[in-house]
């Protein structure tokens, strides 16, 4: 029986206000320019892959294979498929981290896989930038929990639903349906290089979530 | 690696809203058969 290093589980945490200074950063850089800088979402991105790299490593041979080798080599995988991602071969390392983290990971690599992915998708299609995408990545990374995605989703949706009521009024159910109808025939932003009808930076929305769960747990004892 | 070197922090906030709505139900309902095939994995492994 072997312990592991449960990076994924326990987490590298960094410090809770460490993760707040970060997140104000990147608000205010998104406020004033709509843009996040590489060294606060690549960077840190990649740093979390060669952590994943050596936690791989130092588990493997620690104990040989493991849910917590499993869990590292997921998102090593996910990460070819973000390096893939120009072209659908990405699916083939995607397809494999999932199967990979659902089959053998722990659920906290399961979490962090498909947060990862879906990160990624909704980039490629359009729908929100790459630079929240690789922001949400790094969160995912460091707090592999379901319930910061339903803290970030929950956000999302209100935030989502206030501002659409506020510009389309009554009429915001009727875009729904058409961006529904879009969306299931396939023509997502990226394909047809419309803008949206509500463009707006997501920053705020995300880091509002994030900090919910981050304070949470840090309060709460979660 | 368009996506490495992507920095844009916008979204389309309709698009957004509907892809958190699908990928929720999406998620809830593999949640449900991955639950329900491993419950009954289950049962079968201890009747045996």
């Amino acid at each position: 029986m072997q312990s592991g290093i449960s990076w994924l589980q326990s987490g590298i945490r960094f410090d809770v206000l460490g993760v707040t200074l970060w997140l104000v950063v990147l608000v205010i850089q998104d406020v004033r320019h709509r843009l996040l800088s590489h060294w606060l979402t690549t960077v840190p991105l990649i740093g979390m892959v060669v952590i994943a790299v050596a936690t791989a490593m130092i588990n493997w041979l620690e104990g040989g294979w493991s849910p917590f080798v499993a869990d590292p080599v997921a998102l090593i995988l996910a990460f070819v498929a973000v390096l893939a991602s120009d072209t659908w071969a990405a699916l083939v390392p995607a397809v494999n981290a999932l199967v990979l983290a659902w089959w053998q990971g722990t659920p906290a690599g399961q979490v962090a896989v498909t947060g990862w992915l879906v990160a990624l998708a909704l980039a490629k299609a359009g729908i929100w930038g790459e630079g929240d995408a690789k922001v949400l990545m790094i969160l995912f990374a460091l707090y592999p929990d379901v319930r910061l995605a339903i803290a970030i989703t929950t956000a999302i949706i209100v935030v989502g639903l206030v501002m659409l009521v506020r510009r389309l009024g009554g009429a915001f159910p009727f875009l729904l349906l058409i961006t529904l109808r879009d969306g299931l025939a396939g023509r997502f932003p990226s394909r047809t290089g419309e803008a949206g009808v509500v463009v707006t930076g997501l920053m705020p929305t995300i880091a509002a979530g994030a900090l919910v769960y981050v304070w949470g747990l840090y309060l709460l004892g979660g | 690696m368009k996506f490495l070197r992507g920095v844009r922090a916008t979204a389309s906030l309709e698009w957004l809203v509907v892809a958190v709505v699908i990928v929720a139900v999406i998620g809830a309902i593999l949640l449900g058969v991955f639950d329900a095939v491993r419950d009954k994995l289950a049962a079968i492994r201890d009747s045996l």
